[in-house]
Formats: C-alpha cells, sequence, structure tokens
C-alpha cells in the first residue's frame, strides 16, 4: 500500500462494518461533490458553467415525471382501498336485506300459525272439544303458543366496564352461562313458560354465545339489559329461585364483574309462542309399533316434554365459558 | 431550481389529474416513495452544502426510486421480498437519518 513505511497504519475499530460506516458517515451522493468539482475546473478554465435549452427542458420535464410519479404513489397509497370498501358495503347490503328477508318471513309464519291455530280451534271445537283442549295444554308446554299469568321478571345488565368507549371489558358482560343458569334455576322452581328477552324457550331451545352476542334460537339479543321472565306462583317461583344457587351466583357476578340483577314479580306476564315447530327426524314411538322398545329414551311423546324442559337450555358449553372468563 | 420547479409542477399535476398507478406496480410503491424521500434529503443537502446540481439530483432521484423497485421486484421472485424491502428501507432510513441530522446542522447550527 502507500502508507508511509515506519509509521504504523491506523485502523478504524469499526474497520469491519465499512457497510454501515459508509451509509452513515457519506450520506450524501458522491455525485454531487464530483459535479461541484467539474464545475470548479470549468470555471478556472474559463468554460461556460451554465445549461443550454435543451438540457434545461429535459431536466424540466424529468423533474415533472418525477414529481407526478411521487405524488400519484403517495395518494394511491394513502386513499383507502377502493375494493375493499365496495366489498365491504356489498355485504353491508346483504347483510340488511337478508335480514328485511328473515324479518318478513318470521312475521309470515307467525301469522300462518295463528291461522293454523284459529282454523284447528274452529275444526275442533265443534268435533272433538277434548282434542282441542289437548293441543292447547301442548301448545302452552311446548312453547308454540303465546301464554299468560303471572309471574317472575330478572333481569340482567352488563357491567359498566362492558359499556366504556375507550377499553370495553369483555368479562363484565353477560354471557350465555349466567342466563343459563338463571334459565334453569327458575325451571327448577317450577316456572312453566319462560322466555328470555321476547324469545320463547321451547324444547328445541339453545342459548349461547357467539362472539360478543347471547343467542337464543340464532336470534341474538340486544342488551345489554337481559329480561328473563317466567310464568308461575309469583311466591312459590320467588322461594324456590332464592333457594336455589342462582342468586349467590348472581351476587358473585355483580361484585367481581359489576353485572347488575334484580328480581321482581309480576301479577301479569305475558310470553309470546314461537309458532309450529317441525321435528324432521323425531316420531313418535310406541303407537302400534312395539317393535323398537329402546326408543323411548331417546324420543320422548309431546305429553312428557314437560318435564325434560328444563335439561333443554342447558345442554351448551357453560363450563367452556366459565373457563373463558376466568 | 429547474429540478425544485419541475417538481412542484409534477406534484401540482399529481394532485390534479389523480392518476391510477397500475396495480402491478402497487407493491412497489411504498419503497419507491420511501426512496424517493431519499433523494429529497439529499438533495436538499447538497443544496445546504452548495454542491447541489439539478442533473445529479434527477438522476439520482430517479435510480433510487427505480433500484429501489427492482430489488423489491427480485426479492418478490425469489421468495425474500419482505426481506429486502426490510434491508432497502433499513439502508434508506439510515440515510434519511443522517441527511436529516446534516441539515439540521446546517439550519440551526446544533
Amino acid at each position: 500500500m502507500t502508507a508511509p513505511t515506519g509509521q504504523p497504519v491506523r485502523r478504524r475499530p469499526d474497520e469491519s462494518m465499512t457497510l454501515l460506516v459508509e451509509v452513515m458517515e457519506k450520506p450524501l451522493d458522491p455525485g454531487y461533490a464530483e459535479e461541484a468539482e467539474r464545475r470548479a475546473e470549468a470555471a478556472r478554465a474559463g468554460r461556460p458553467t451554465g445549461r443550454r435549452g435543451l438540457s434545461v427542458v429535459l431536466l424540466l420535464l424529468l423533474a415533472a415525471l418525477l414529481g407526478l410519479l411521487t405524488m400519484s404513489a403517495a395518494l394511491q397509497l394513502r386513499a383507502p382501498q377502493a375494493e375493499v370498501a365496495a366489498a365491504r358495503e356489498v355485504l353491508e347490503n346483504q347483510i340488511v336485506d337478508r335480514r328485511g328477508e328473515v324479518d318478513t318471513l318470521q312475521a309470515r309464519s307467525v301469522a300462518l300459525s295463528d291461522e293454523i291455530e284459529e282454523l284447528q280451534h274452529t275444526a275442533l271445537a265443534s268435533e272433538d272439544p277434548g282434542l282441542l283442549q289437548t293441543l292447547q295444554r301442548d301448545g302452552v308446554v311446548s312453547g308454540s303458543a303465546a301464554v299468560s299469568g303471572p309471574g317472575l321478571v330478572v333481569s340482567l345488565s352488563d357491567g359498566d366496564a362492558a359499556q366504556s368507549e375507550s377499553d370495553p371489558d369483555a368479562s363484565a358482560r353477560v354471557r350465555d352461562a349466567d342466563v343459563q343458569t338463571v334459565v334453569n334455576a327458575l325451571w327448577a322452581a317450577g316456572a312453566e313458560a319462560i322466555s328470555v328477552d321476547d324469545q320463547r324457550l321451547t324444547s328445541l331451545s339453545a342459548i349461547r354465545n357467539a362472539g360478543d352476542a347471547i343467542l337464543v334460537d340464532l336470534v341474538p339479543l340486544p342488551g345489554p339489559t337481559y329480561a328473563i321472565r317466567a310464568i308461575g306462583d309469583p311466591d312459590d317461583l320467588q322461594t324456590a329461585y332464592a333457594r336455589s344457587g342462582a342468586p349467590a351466583y348472581l351476587q358473585l357476578l355483580g361484585s367481581r364483574y359489576g353485572i347488575r340483577s334484580s328480581v321482581t314479580p309480576q301479577s301479569d306476564l305475558s310470553l309470546p309462542g314461537v309458532g309450529n315447530q317441525t321435528l324432521r327426524y323425531a316420531s313418535p314411538s310406541g303407537a302400534g309399533d312395539s317393535s323398537q322398545p329402546g326408543d323411548d329414551a331417546q324420543e320422548a311423546p309431546q305429553s312428557t316434554r314437560e318435564s325434560t324442559s328444563p335439561g333443554t337450555s342447558q345442554g351448551t358449553s357453560s363450563s367452556d365459558t366459565e373457563e373463558e372468563r376466568s | 431550481m429547474i429540478a425544485a420547479i419541475g417538481l412542484v409542477i409534477g406534484v401540482i399535476a399529481g394532485l390534479v389529474l389523480q392518476p391510477t398507478v397500475p396495480v402491478a406496480l402497487q407493491p412497489y410503491l411504498p419503497i419507491a416513495v420511501v426512496a424517493a424521500l431519499d433523494a429529497l434529503f439529499g438533495g436538499l443537502r447538497a443544496k445546504l452544502d452548495g454542491l447541489f446540481d439539478d442533473k445529479v439530483f434527477l438522476v439520482s432521484f430517479l435510480s433510487n426510486v427505480v433500484v429501489a423497485a427492482f430489488i423489491v421486484f427480485l426479492g418478490d421472485q425469489l421468495g425474500v421480498g419482505a426481506q429486502l424491502s426490510t434491508a432497502v428501507v433499513v439502508v434508506l432510513g439510515i440515510r434519511i437519518f443522517s441527511n436529516a441530522a446534516a441539515i439540521r446542522r446546517h439550519l440551526f447550527k446544533a
């Protein structure tokens, strides 16, 4: 090398990191220095240093092009993705449309089952009053007919922490397991009909969580307050309910998560019916066919449904949701 | 001076015309913008150093953008697009930082 002999070459301690040193210490394009040198030399030699017309125009065009390019890139990056927004809008419209469809169909279903009931009533009233009575009783028990009577209203409200705008606390929400606990306690206390937020519970009902919403029979409940109405003798219901584990459980929810609950007896409650329910696979067993003795356990006949009702709303994963909360 | 005027004209034209970038080029836009920023800071520093030259500035601008986009394109083809993008952003980022620091020293003497 050309280093003067006798004098040890001072090596930089960070010599092994030439790339980083280069980037850190010479961030300026070396082209600028070279060009400045060339200009200085031209000035010394007495040549003109300015640019001529054509190159000025070319540079101007190039600069404008680059400006346009950068600007359009920046605009493109800042703009919301049009396709995403459009797809979202389509989905939103579909949701609204389908929801409207469901509403009309539900209304139609209710109207039709009313009509069926009315026709049954008129047809059977004259021909077979006994059968009509049985039908009506079954309708009340199975939840297909609207009922009214005295009873108890248990209401649960999400805790304040669940409503806070900035940091909603999911554990302060009422969950399916909480509603299930109350519903089961009410069945056990002798309730004859129960509805959760105007969704009548039947032998086919399920109460479960889907995301943050509680679904009863696939219908999401709006919250944040859930009213569970039970028909039965108010005093007996209240006493039996108070003896069950539910009040202590609700108290725990209240103290730990701020979930509010109240129990109020009412002299007149009216619960909606869900209309006729279609069973696709279950058929009455033992009716003239005794070859399947084992079926009785699975296929409970209509008249024994009352006793099985309390269990049906329990068949969901209450233990899972409990774990989630803790 | 010519470069600055041209850039301003281009930016205004971009704002007015709102051109759309072809979809195929869109993955390279962020890197291209970072490269453009690097060239801009380099130019500003050169100006303050008294070394500024329109031609050098514009050529470095163009080559920065093209090379950065090309590296990312190459990375995409080789399956290391994300890593190469990171590399480009790191290098350009350091350069932008040091140029910005030099500009700051020029302007505030601190």
